[in-house]
């Protein structure tokens, strides 16, 4: 592959983009967004142009991410410590702890300039619907607080790796300085200020990144801070406006401004895209639309400089940071809608006008770099305005979304299998030698050893999870499967396979006479026995099965197996106690014609209900008294006891709903069942998971990494969406 | 490529392992799945009640493909042709291609046995015209007839000899089976075979940049032998 590959430290740089704010920490009152904006630097006396106010989300983005770094690392006292004056704009992320912005409100007193425009915020828009084709769709959020639906894989806990070693112990300011030295060229009279984005660039410390839901901000709005003085930005971010430079040196080059946005764009997007209006008169705007990473100067067009890459709208020309450019498409200018777009799965960008493709241009697009959508404008009163999701597009960009995923799934689907990457030895010098040498030939023998393998993957997902007559069926239907067959029936097998039913394809399972089989099925019937006893409420015969041919099991951690089966014989008998208390019920209210007839029965059908509440209860007692010890010393065994005692409460805990019910009921039950299952298995040596299911977890986390690294294919190919639903 | 690799060490990756949702009744329906499309009509059967799991065709469609699977496995091509044509004759007619591998399989028993004489009279009579239709299907003749040139099985060369391999015939009776799914609009492919082609990209993929615990045969195939997990 010759594609660049991001280098490591970009592992910290998409963690630097990922948002560790969890909305729900958020207040969403609109107070705490003014007090924010109010503690954020007069911008009015530094940046004279900008008429009208920002809103809290355009906070510097690298203090953004120097808070979030802070966040990340988990030293609160830092994020928590007062920062210098000039930077105490805290971004988004920095209100998470709610004392955090009360030793600033002081100064939102002395805000004199007209940021009335306050409540005036970019009006939220979800997340644009073609962004649904990337698997880490969840992870992508607006500012609009996610209504997300349920998602297959648990928010809370996924996060990109990092390398451990170091905590991050860097005080955020100093991270800001160390950033600002290197700001690329910045305009006259900005104030000290990051550039967009500290994390676009490898940063020297490590952090560690403990438990924090990672979300992959999207652009939103163009950045109040993060452009050229010669623009200005709406209150609602999305239109920019030139001022600057004269307009009758226009040829200069030296007059160009550029904006970016806010965040920039994870490449966990898959394809991102976005369009924009020319609202400016000109039919051939000198207007440059495309993406810049944050050290791309903002007195260029994005094209001009390295990490930045541009279609202009006065020539139509392709610009890979270069002065030249290449002949792309048609020119642009008012009235137009021209596109940008990235496809991360391919590294390359394309741009459409007015609702159709130009195609594909340029190679290695941020392929090391955190870039933004970004826009440069040359000559004055030009005017345009952006749809970053806010609007339908013009371009049918989902249906181009649709298409590449549908296109990398086709491919990855194309390529043959090769079991030989499943050999545990495959790294070993050597150790591969014989059989590489046998399967250099055919290709015919990997599609007997694939169906091989997968017959086998499923008998033994179908053994560890019991189902024991399937896995008959099945095994007896492979045994009169022609592939061991039919090799003797040729004349003279063909030199490769000759060789190739070593000892990994003659599998034991495949013939019938194994020598094991009686031994390995006795110990399944075994297990079956017992997982089905549970299943069916029968934990006394199940205990004593246990107790006779897998004690380990039972003693196993503490005991806790055997505490939880004993709990859930208490379970039953209440159960039982509760069915006989129904069974009196019934008969008596079926019986209601006379009165002494009832209260004759009271005394005698009444009786068992009793008995069997008593011995529920006596057993309950029991247990309690025997686990005093370990209840007192172990959590769980608190919970558990406590939990279990609780069911007496009702009158029938499988019908009192909500957790009661589950914990009482046949889920219970079954997963109690499920729970035996593994443990069995595990203390005979098998792995505790099939490993068919390995393989999907495997295959989901290695796909779930990949996304986090910005490997664009990745999250085109859907796990979930592509073999479950 | 690289010299720096991230490592992401075995307890992490067991976590990440843990993190990924998918339930049992999730992989029910790929084990589902994968029985109904290469036909375990019985085991598909007991899956569906041990499981509670129900496929998403009819059992007799399943056993019917299964048949025909099997003709073809033990070199019986034209037992197989009639039972498409019985289960539906659009299956072949619609499909020259397919057809064709059909009758080349036909032509490669012939040789397997020996039968020289129908073996010529066969592709004189039926294949050859057909591999006028189209290049591809010429080349494939062509390489099919070169069996005849060999005395003896031993002496094909490796070139052609899969031509004679089990392989062969699974490969013709995969693609049949493709096309009879297709026709009921089932997929053409178990979908865990699918999962393994994804396994194997995305290991591969992320083999590049990162030091990760990779699958191993010996979770399904037992302890560090072969042997079976029962």
């Amino acid at each position: 592959m010759s594609v660049p590959r991001p280098p490591l430290p970009s592992l910290e740089d998409l963690i630097s983009s990922v948002s560790s704010t969890n909305t729900h920490i958020i207040s969403p009152s609109t107070s705490v967004h003014r007090q924010q904006i109010a503690s954020s630097p007069s911008h009015s006396s530094t940046f004279p142009r900008i008429i009208r106010a920002s809103n809290a989300s355009d906070s510097l983005p690298a203090q953004s991410s120097s808070a979030s770094r802070a966040d990340i690392a988990c030293t609160p006292p830092l994020s928590n410590s007062p920062t210098p004056a000039r930077r105490t704009s805290a971004g988004p992320l920095g209100i998470r702890s709610p004392n955090l912005h009360r030793p600033r409100s002081h100064t939102h007193t002395t805000l004199s300039s007209p940021h009335l425009a306050l409540h005036q915020s970019p009006p939220p828009f979800p997340r644009p619907p073609y962004l649904d084709h990337s698997s880490l769709r969840h992870l992508l959020q607006t500012e609009l607080p996610p209504n997300l639906p349920p998602s297959r894989y648990t928010q809370s806990t996924i996060y990109p790796f990092v390398p451990r070693p170091q905590q991050a112990s860097i005080p955020p300011a100093l991270i800001d300085d160390s950033d600002v030295e290197s700001t690329a060229s910045p305009p006259p009279g900005l104030p000290p200020s990051p550039p967009a984005s500290a994390s676009a660039k490898p940063p020297s410390e490590t952090v560690t990144l403990v438990s924090s839901s990672p979300v992959f901000r999207l652009p939103t709005r163009w950045s109040e801070q993060d452009r050229h003085t010669y623009l200005s930005v709406s209150a609602d971010g999305r239109e920019l406006t030139y001022h600057g430079g004269s307009s009758q040196n226009g040829s200069s080059t030296d007059n160009a401004g550029m904006a970016r946005t806010n965040h920039p764009i994870p490449p966990a997007c898959g394809i991102y895209y976005y369009e924009l209006e020319i609202l400016s008169k000109a039919p051939k705007a000198h207007i440059s639309i495309g993406f810049a990473a944050a050290d791309a100067r903002l007195s260029k067009l994005p094209g001009w400089e390295k990490n930045s890459w541009g279609y202009h709208g006065d020539d139509g020309f392709s610009f890979s940071a270069e002065k030249a450019g290449n002949t792309y498409g048609p020119t642009f200018g008012g009235g137009d809608t021209v596109g940008a777009g990235i496809d991360f799965s391919q590294n390359r960008a394309f741009f459409t006008k007015n609702s159709t493709l130009i195609g594909m241009v340029f190679e290695h697009v941020a392929c090391d770099v955190q870039v933004f959508p970004s826009v440069g404008l040359r000559h004055s009163n030009e005017h345009v305005r952006v749809n970053f999701g806010h609007a339908p597009f013009k371009y049918d960009i989902e249906d181009h979304v649709q298409q590449r995923r549908d296109t990398v799934w086709a491919s990855i689907q194309s390529k043959p299998l090769d079991w030989r990457i499943l050999d545990p030895k495959r790294n070993g010098a050597g150790a591969q030698t014989s059989r590489t040498d046998v399967d250099s030939a055919p290709r015919t023998t990997m599609d007997e050893e694939g169906h091989n393998e997968a017959a086998r993957l499923v008998l033994n997902y179908l053994i560890h999870h019991g189902y024991a007559k399937t896995a008959e069926a099945f095994q007896t239907q492979l045994a009169r499967a022609p592939t061991r067959a039919a090799s003797p029936a040729l004349p003279v097998p063909p030199p490769a396979s000759a060789s190739a039913p070593g000892p990994d394809i003659d599998s034991p399972m495949l013939s019938a006479d194994h020598e094991n089989e009686g031994v390995e099925t006795n110990m399944l019937e075994q297990r079956l026995t017992i997982v089905r006893a549970v299943r069916r409420g029968d934990i006394e015969g199940a205990l004593s099965d246990l107790r006779e041919r897998f004690p380990s099991v039972l003693a196993r951690d503490g005991g806790i197996m055997r505490l939880k089966l004993r709990c859930r014989q208490f379970v039953e008998l209440v159960n039982a106690a509760a069915e006989a208390k129904r069974a009196f019920s019934a008969a008596s209210s079926s019986s209601h014609n006379g009165v002494e007839d009832v209260d004759a029965m009271d005394v005698d059908d009444d009786a068992p209900a009793q008995a069997a509440l008593k011995a529920a209860l006596a057993y309950g007692r029991t247990l309690r008294t025997e686990y005093k010890k370990e209840a007192a010393e172990r959590q769980d065994v608190h919970a558990l006891l406590e939990r279990t005692w609780s069911v007496i409460a009702y009158h029938f805990p499988v019908e009192a709903g909500g957790e009661v019910g589950r914990w009482a009921g046949q889920d219970a039950r079954d997963s109690l069942a499920g729970e035996v299952n593994q443990v069995i298995l595990e203390s005979q040596g098998f792995p505790r998971q099939p490993a068919l299911e390995r393989i999907y977890r495997q295959t989901g986390a290695s796909l779930i990494q990949l996304g986090f690294l910005g490997v664009g294919a990745a999250v085109f190919a859907d796990l979930q969406r592509e073999l479950l639903d | 490529m690289s010299a720096s690799k991230a490592v992401i060490p075995k307890d992490e990756w067991d976590r990440r392992l843990e993190e990924v949702v998918v339930s049992k009744a999730d992989l029910n329906r790929l084990v589902m799945d994968y029985l109904v499309i290469e036909g375990y009509k019985s085991a598909a059967e007991e899956f569906s009640l041990e499981s509670g799991v129900q496929p998403a065709v009819d059992f007799a469609s399943i056993e019917s493909r299964r048949n025909i699977r099997e003709a073809l496995n033990r070199g019986d091509v034209q037992e197989a042709i009639t039972r498409v044509n019985d289960l539906n004759p659009e299956i072949l007619d619609t499909n020259p291609a397919l057809y064709f591998h059909l009758q080349q399989q036909k032509l490669i028993e012939y040789i397997r046995q020996g039968k020289i004489t129908e073996a010529l009279r066969f592709a004189q009579e039926e294949l050859a015209p057909r591999g006028e239709e189209s290049p591809e299907f010429l080349a494939e003749l062509e390489r099919t007839m070169a069996l005849l040139a060999f005395e003896s099985s031993s002496a094909v060369p490796p070139a052609i000899s899969d031509l004679l391999s089990p392989g062969q015939r699974m490969k013709t009776a995969g693609e049949v089976n493709a096309a009879i799914l297709e026709s009921l609009s089932q997929g053409r492919e178990a979908k865990l075979a699918g999962l393994l082609k994804l396994l194997q990209w995305g290991e591969s993929l992320l083999e590049e940049r990162a030091e990760f615990p990779k699958v191993r045969r010996k979770w399904w195939t037992g302890l560090d032998s072969d042997q079976l997990c029962l």
